[in-house]
């Protein structure tokens, strides 16, 4: 892994350029607009959980993806290694911006632990870094596209939905099920806490598999 | 006799295009020549052996074993030069050195360095700044430094002046002094082949239409010369491939079959060399240009 870890710093060092600006941008955004810095952290760690997609995109865009795969490491360890960088990513922007608080702002701007403990951020890590993961390990530039559009249709369905309500038959049984699976998982933090997790450990197998099936 | 490399009905599907089943395999101290035209499928077929394409069908073993599981052991004991867009082009033959090393336990530095020397590679010049052969030099020193034991080489002798072809001929026959190693290469330059390979195998349109030892090959198959009256023999129904020019008929002939249209004086019964076999072989009588 450190070896893997090492490859990319040296082959990918203008990439790792823009993470950090927008990481110390948002720490300093935090003093000059006064917004509470939790917010500014929220968007910063949002851009460098998108930092491995971007890296295993510039390998395609670069053709050196193909020389990481016949390197002698496993699938398996490439997807560690982008889970890795996410998560070294969002440790980096953490301290950095509690550094930058620390010293800008005084001690006491994060408002008790509650707020750096809170389930969010597995939310975050989950639907930024690892649903999308196996997408991006199958089909790279393509699959963000199909992404982006799917969000778009996601999105523009959803506001129209209203239009049809009582239209579709499996709206209420689907929806019920699912508002139910949010309040109980909302009201139990444990078990919120464990189904994020399971989430997460189910996107990794499902990641191997993805890169296993790619064509290069 | 062992063989580091076993293919077992590998077959890959492509919406147009349809590689295998293809049934091979290469044994330990020899040198494996892989002929065909573009698009026959030579280089799916290499990045079929190094996992860069998930086969539909049949095996791969590797050394006696299947990349499940053991992948990295495996890929360490190969060597590999695939066709571009190739390693990193902002990086210098002597960084890319570095930057491979920590992934393979016998890495032997001593060895690329002089690789560099014999194949008189600019070590700090950026891998887009040199020539088309500085680079496939540059690739094959990588390959050969870390002591693998079986070389997959997607025509490694592609842009390189004869003299530097001829060298690394000569660095393939090195390779396979010791018994234990292979090499399988794919060119289009036939007279590589006849060079330096012990086998060859001849792919067409995906699907490997003649493969074996070389003097087999050569031994089992006639390109017989003459007159039209050629085509009058039973014999001549049998042929694998041929033309018709200016009177004249060349047929590829099976060896036994030969011996049976060489009868007229007319008649010139040849080996043919490995370059007639890939134009011959499969191509009916009238497709062929004079």
């Amino acid at each position: 892994m450190r070896d893997l870890l090492r490859r990319d710093l040296k082959l990918h060092k203008v990439a790792f350029v823009l993470p950090a600006v927008v990481a110390l941008l948002g720490g300093l955004a935090a003093f000059w607009t006064g917004e509470p810095p939790i917010v500014f952290l929220v968007l910063s760690l949002g851009v460098v959980l998108l930092q491995p997609h971007a890296l295993h995109l510039r390998e395609e865009h670069h053709g050196t993806l193909r020389e990481l795969h016949v390197l002698p490491v496993t699938p398996r360890q490439i997807v560690g290694l982008r889970v890795v960088e996410g998560l070294l990513g969002a440790l980096g922007v953490a301290l950095l911006h509690g550094m930058l608080a620390l010293v800008l702002q005084g001690p006491g701007v994060f408002q008790g632990l509650g707020q750096l403990v809170s389930p969010g951020w597995l939310w975050m890590l989950l639907m930024v870094l690892l649903v999308p993961l196996p997408v991006t390990l199958r089909w790279g530039g393509r699959g963000w596209m199909g992404l982006i559009l799917g969000a778009f249709a996601l999105g523009g369905g959803l506001t129209m939905l209203g239009q049809f309500e009582g239209a579709l038959p499996f709206r209420t049984a689907l929806f019920r099920a699912l508002l139910w699976t949010m309040d109980y998982t909302t009201a139990h933090p444990w078990q919120h806490t464990l189904a994020l997790l399971a989430l997460m450990a189910a996107c990794l197998p499902l990641s191997e598999a993805a890169l296993r099936r790619r064509s290069l | 006799m062992t063989h580091l490399l076993d293919l077992r009905g590998l077959t890959k599907r492509f919406p147009a295009f349809t590689l295998g089943p293809l049934d091979f395999a290469v044994p330990a101290g020899s040198i494996t020549g892989l002929v065909g035209a573009n698009g026959a499928g030579k280089s799916t077929l290499m990045k079929l052996l190094l996992g860069l394409l998930p086969a539909d069908g049949g095996a791969v073993t590797l050394f006696g074993r299947t990349y499940t599981g053991a992948e990295p052991e495996l890929k360490a004991r190969m060597g590999f030069v695939l066709d571009p867009p190739g390693p990193p082009r902002h990086l210098t033959p002597l960084e890319l050195g570095t930057l491979v090393k920590p992934f393979y336990p016998r890495w032997d530095a001593a060895r690329f360095r002089s690789l560099g020397q014999r194949f008189e590679l600019p070590m700090k010049t950026t891998f887009q700044k040199l020539s088309q052969g500085e680079r496939m030099k540059t690739l094959l020193a990588l390959a050969l430094s870390h002591d693998a034991e079986l070389l997959l080489l997607d025509e490694p002798t592609s842009g390189l002046d004869p003299l530097a072809r001829r060298d690394v001929l000569d660095l393939l026959l090195e390779v396979v002094q010791d018994e234990g190693r292979a090499v399988l290469f794919s060119t289009h330059i036939v007279s590589d082949l006849e060079r330096v390979t012990d086998q060859v195998a001849f792919l067409k349109d995906g699907r490997m239409i003649l493969a074996g030892a070389k003097d087999d090959l050569l031994d089992a198959w006639r390109l017989v010369k003459g007159g039209p009256e050629l085509l009058d023999s039973p014999a001549a129904a049998r042929a694998a491939g041929g033309r018709r020019c200016e009177g004249r008929v060349e047929l590829l002939c099976p060896a036994e079959d030969a011996r049976a249209l060489a009868t007229p004086e007319a008649v010139l019964s040849e080996r043919p060399t490995l370059e007639d076999l890939a134009f011959f072989h499969g191509r009916p009588l009238e497709t062929l240009p004079c």
